[in-house]
Order: structure tokens, then sequence, then C-alpha cells
């Protein structure tokens, strides 16, 4: 979407920056609608396996995307200090917000365009498609993720609204270690 | 003669000095018979037949001779004078009949006697006659006839008187003759019988010396080896002499000296034994005192020790007590620490409680930041400033979380130090009561300690005691050992009162009766260097040296 036309020498666009099992990565603003706490959020046992549970968004019930899975990373079980990143993409022509869980976020800024990298299409971790490049900040690698390639299969299903909160979810939530 | 003993030798000699005098009596019963015959023939021959004979005559006389004589006066004759007459006649013819018949006579006497009877019967005639004359002696024939009758009587008076006073010669002649033929007699008797006697004595006194001698010599002989043996001479053999008491005597007089030998041998045996032994049992002895002198002091040295260690003990258990109360002490001061420990570590929680909610507001803090960020981004060039703050407000919410972790985590390490110091106070707490009691059973075992070290003492003093007492009878020992050896000694003096054979000492000693122990003391002192060749050389050349300073030194 290109609500933006305001071109500079050199167009700056600001990006979040979270944490996902120790790597960190960025997402443009411009898909991002709120964080929330995760705690809020509510797990749906018979649900698909990308998802992860529900969060109440103004009232509305967001799917909560399990970011591990989709990332092949390994497995989180506590959740008080993640957050939920609520985002909007758009998928099969609709506009569809969308959480996903990260571990922590804690910074917003500016990254000139020609400061993005081309991610390389051999030998990484992740396919080239879902993202957008990599940018260099304070000697580390940040990988800009591409919410609407990434979530695109997550954004296409439906999900029905008629799932209740239930609060005894909430015990799902295990111990914290440290 | 060897094989007759006193006995029978005595006997005989009785036998012959009871013949001898059997002899001797016999033959003087005889002589004696002989003589009281010859002095009865003598008394009824001579004595008694002069006694008759002048009965005989005085008869005659008095009543045949004066009546007569008186009838010649007054001649004439009564009737009754007559028959008186004839009566006194009868009874002198009686007489010289009984002397005729009572005894024998010689011939020549028989002849005298017959005469003298004839005489007597031709006197009686005439005096018959004279009786019977008749007539008147006034006549003068008549007269002269009387007279002649007279005359007549008177001759045969004469004659009988001749041949009465004949037979009187010739019995007193004859008499005699028998008395020297007595006398000569008596005089072959007597050397008969000197000669018995003689020949009696000196039978006897032969067989007497004889069997004196013979005596004498056994007992001398037996005398002899008595004397040998009670001077304890065992050296000579005693000799078979006779089978008779003395050689019985003698016999066991041997068999009481070859006891002797051998007990000799055998106390001399054991008398070394003993002298050895004892002289052992001295030195032994004497180290044994020695050893108790010392072993005194150690004990004493113990003794000491031991009191210090009471002592020492004593401070132990005093120590101890403070200890325990020290203890006690620590286990108070450990169980304030315990409670301290929880309270610091349930204010350490408040303050965590706190820090997280710090930590919450920073989370949130950060939240608000970020959206404002996303929203100020959102808002694009507008939104610049505000974003600016937003940053600057999540950096502070970030410090805040940092800071605030930071604080949670050290929290947490004081938290984690403080449980791990109430976890070891805890475990102290334990330990430390352990430790009390521990402290208090040693209290109490250094008191029985002490108690204990006192009867150690004790017991070292009681030891002590004994020791010195076993000193003391060591020393005892020691002497009695010495006197023993003395004793041995002494004995030893006394047994060499004895002498052996000097094949007795050398051969009978390892022969029979010494068991193979003792075989080599009696060998090594009563040889001195005749040691048997091969047994133990070291020692039985030593001890006699050993035995000599004994000796010299006793």
């Amino acid at each position: 979407m290109e609500k933006e036309a305001v071109e500079t020498v050199e167009r700056k666009q600001h990006y979040i920056l979270f944490y996902l099992a120790g790597e960190i990565f960025a997402i443009n603003v411009k898909y991002v609608l709120r964080v929330l706490e995760a705690t809020t959020f509510t797990k749906i046992p018979k649900g698909p396996s990308f998802l992860k549970g529900v969060v109440n968004f103004n009232g509305s019930v967001l799917p909560v995307v399990d970011t591990y899975l989709k990332l092949g990373m390994p497995a989180k079980k506590d959740f008080r200090k993640s957050l939920i990143l609520v985002l909007n993409i758009t998928a099969e022509e609709k506009n569809v917000n969308l959480g996903i869980l990260v571990d922590d976020s804690d910074d917003v800024f500016e990254v000139k365009d020609s400061d993005i990298k081309p991610y390389p299409a051999t030998g990484s971790k992740y396919k080239v498609e879902y993202v957008d490049g990599v940018i260099e900040r304070k000697g580390n690698f940040i990988l800009i993720l591409n919410p609407q390639k990434l979530f695109a299969t997550e954004a296409g299903t439906e999900i029905g609204n008629n799932i209740l909160l239930d609060k005894e979810n909430q015990t799902e939530q295990d111990d914290q270690t440290e | 003669m060897k094989k007759i003993n006193f006995r029978v030798k005595m006997i005989g000699v009785m036998v012959v000095i009871l013949a001898v005098f059997l002899s001797f009596g016999f033959l003087m019963k005889n002589t004696i018979n002989k003589a009281e015959k010859t002095e009865s023939n003598l008394y009824n021959g001579s004595i008694v037949l002069s006694h008759q004979m002048s009965q005989l005559n005085s008869s005659l006389l008095l009543k045949v001779q004066i009546p007569l004589q008186q009838f010649r006066t007054q001649g004439k004759i009564t009737a009754s004078s007559g028959y008186q007459l004839r009566t006194a006649m009868k009874d002198i013819r009686n007489q010289l009949l009984n002397i005729r018949n009572e005894r024998t006579y010689t011939p020549q006497e028989q002849a005298l006697l017959s005469n003298m009877a004839a005489n007597l019967d031709d006197m009686f005639g005439k005096a018959e006659n004279i009786i019977n004359f008749k007539g008147d002696i006034t006549k003068k024939q008549d007269h002269l006839q009387w007279q002649k009758l007279y005359d007549i009587f008177d001759q045969t008076v004469q004659k009988f008187q001749e041949n009465a006073s004949a037979f009187t010669l010739l019995k007193v002649n004859n008499d005699k003759q028998l008395i020297t033929n007595i006398k000569a007699y008596f005089s072959r008797i007597h050397r008969i019988n000197n000669t018995v006697l003689i020949i009696g004595f000196l039978l006897i006194l032969f067989l007497s010396v004889t069997f004196i001698i013979d005596i004498t010599r056994k007992y001398k002989m037996v005398i002899k080896y008595l004397v040998h043996l009670s001077k304890g001479d065992l050296t000579e053999d005693i000799p078979e002499i006779a089978h008779d008491e003395m050689g019985w005597i003698l016999r066991h007089v041997r068999l009481l000296q070859d006891s002797l030998r051998k007990i000799t041998i055998e106390v001399n045996t054991a008398v070394n034994n003993m002298s050895i032994a004892s002289h052992d049992l001295s030195a032994s002895s004497q180290n044994i005192a020695q050893g108790s002198s010392e072993q005194a002091s150690s004990v004493e040295e113990i003794s000491s020790s031991v009191e210090q260690l009471a002592s020492n003990i004593h401070q132990v258990a005093d120590n101890a007590k403070a200890t325990e109360k020290v203890v006690v002490q620590l286990s108070k001061t450990t169980s304030l620490m315990v409670e301290a420990a929880r309270k610091s570590q349930e204010k350490m929680d408040a303050i965590a409680e706190k820090i997280g909610i710090i930590s919450e507001i920073a989370f949130q803090t950060n939240i608000l930041a970020l959206n404002a960020a996303v929203e100020a981004a959102r808002a694009g060039e507008h939104g610049r400033g505000f974003g600016v703050v937003a940053v600057e407000v999540g950096k502070l919410a970030e410090r805040s979380k940092k800071a605030s972790s930071e604080i949670e985590g050290l929290i947490h390490e004081s938290v984690s130090v403080i449980e791990d110091a109430g976890k070891i106070m805890l475990e102290v707490a334990p330990e430390v009561d352990k430790t009390s009691d521990m402290v208090k059973s040693i209290s109490a075992a250094s008191i029985e300690q002490k108690l204990g070290a006192d009867q150690i003492n004790d017991a070292v003093q009681q030891f002590n005691e004994v020791a010195q007492q076993n000193a003391a009878a060591s020393e005892e020992i020691a002497t009695s050992a010495e006197e023993l050896s003395a004793q041995a000694d002494r004995l030893m003096d006394s047994q060499s009162f004895f002498k052996l054979k000097e094949e007795d000492m050398v051969n009978n000693i390892p022969g029979n009766t010494a068991p193979i122990v003792k075989k080599k003391i009696p060998q090594s002192v009563s040889t001195g260097n005749k040691n048997n060749p091969g047994k133990g050389v070291d020692i039985d050349l030593e001890k006699p040296d050993d035995l000599d300073e004994g000796y010299e030194r006793f």
C-alpha cells in the first residue's frame, strides 16, 4: 500500500524491532497496528497448529500466530513477558488483522531504504520471499520480515468469531524458570 | 665251716659245754655215790662193828663174867641168876650172830668170827658147867672143882678175848687197807675229774676262742665297712664273706652301700642341677629385681604421666564445659540467624515483588512507548516529535526494565544467597545441636575419663606398689636363690662326704638313672674337662666355669 508518497532524496521508513529466540527481526511499522501484552492472549485448544490462540483486540477476536512454529524455531511456552504485535496485512484482497507472538520489542527506528541490503538467496535460513532485506544496526544484522508474504496463509484462513474467550486456558501458562 | 651260721655254732658250743658239764656231773655224782657207799660201808663195817663188838664185850663182861665172878665168890648160883645168865649168854650169842650176819667179811675175818663163835660156845658151855655145878664149895674138892671150872671159863674167855682182839685188829687193819683203797680210788677219780675238766675246759676254750675269733674277724670286717660307710667312703666293694649272720649283715651293708651309691650319684646330680638352677635362678631373679626396679621407676613415670593426663583431662573437661556453653550460645545464635535469614528473605521477596511491580510498570511503559512510537511512525512527519518522545520513553522504560531486571537478578541472587545461608544455617543448626550434644558427651566423657584416669592412677599406684613388692620379692628371691645356691654347695660339700669310685662318677651317672637333660650337668660338673664329645660343647665348656665362679663366690 502506498499511502505515503512523500519521496525525498532518501526515503526513510520506520521499522519496529523485535526479538524471536535470540534473533532480531524488524517489521515495517506500516503493518503494525498495536503492541499488546501476551498475557491477554487465550489459547485455542483445537485450532490449527499454527494458531496459538486468540486475543481480544478492541472488542474483536484476533488470531495469534505461533511465530516460532512458523519460523522453525523451538517452541516457547512462557509468554508472560512476550508481546503480541497486532499486524494489519492484506491477504487475498482482504484486510486482515493478525497477532504474532514475539519475545520482546523495544525500539522503533527509522531506516533509509538504501541501508537495506538484499537478503542472500542461497544458503539462507528463511525463504527469500519472506525477507525484504537485511540491515545492520549497532553491530547486529536484522532481518526485515515481510508479514504480507509470511503470514499470507494464516491470514487466508477463516477464523470463526464464535470462539469464546475461555479463562481457564490461562492456566496453560507455565511457570517461569528465571 | 663257712656255711654254718653263728646260731648253730653257738648251739654247738653250748652242747659241748653241756656235755662237759653233764659228764663232769655224772662223774661227780658217781664219785659222791661211791664215797657215800664207802662211808656207809666203813661206818657199818668199822664203827658199828666196833660198837657192836664193844657192846658184846661189855655185855659179856657185865652180864656174864661179873655175875659169874659174883657166883665165884658167893659159891652158889641161884636159879634165877642162872636163868639170867643163860638169857644173857643167848643174847650175846645172838649179838654175835647178828654181827656175823649183818655184813660180809673176808674169809680171814670169817674164820676169826667163827672162832669167836666157837669160843663163845665153848665159853658158854663152861659157864653152863659153872651154873650146873652142884657141889659145895666149902668142901675142898668141890671148891677146887669150882675154881677149876672158873679157870676153864676164864681160859675160854681169854681165848674169846684173844680172838676178839685179833678180829678187831684184823678189822682195823682191813679198814685201814680199805681206807687206803678208798683214798687211792678217790685220787683216781679226782684225776679223772681233773682230766675231764681240763679237756672240757680246753674244748670249750678252743671252740669259744675259734668262735670268738671267727665272730671277731667278721665283726671287724663288718665294722670296717660300716666305718667306711660312716665315713662316706663308697669306693671299696664289700666282698661276700660267709653265709652266716655277719655275712648277712655285710650283704645288707653292701646293699646299703649300693643304695647309698645310687642315692649319692643321684643326689650329686640333683645337687649340681640345683646349684646350676639356683645360680640361674639367682641371676634371673636379680634380673627380675633389676627389671622390677626399672618397672617401678617406669611405673612412677607412668604415674606422673597419668596424673598429668588426668589434669589434662580435667582441663579438657573444663574446656568442654566452656565449649558447651559456647555451643549452646552458638545454637541460639544459629536459630536467630536462621530466623534473620528467613526475615531477610521475606524482605527480599517483598522487594522483589515491588521490583516486579516496577518491572511490570516498565514493561507496560515499554509497550506504551512502542505503541506510541508505532502511532507516531504511522502518523508520519507529524508524529515525528512524538515519536522521538515515545522512543525516549521507551528507552527510559527499557532502562528501568533493565535496572529492575538487574535489581531482580540481584534480589534473586541475594535471595538465593540468603536461602543458601538459611539452608546452611538450618543444616548447621542440627549440626550445632549435635555438636552441643557431642560437646556435652565430651564433657561427660572427659569426666568419666577423669575418673578413669584417677582409677588408672590408683591402679598404677597399686601397680607401682606391686612392682616395688615384685622388686623386693625378686630381690628376696635372689637372696633366697643365693642362699639356695649356698645350700646346694653345702649340700654338695655334705654330699662329697660320700666318696665314689671313679668309674661310678664317670660312667654310672649318665648311664642308667639320669635322663638326657641331666646328663650334661653331672658330666660337666663331676669331671670338668672330660666332656662327652659332640654334645653342646660351648655350653658344657662354659658351665663349669660358671659353677666354679659360683663356688668361689660362695
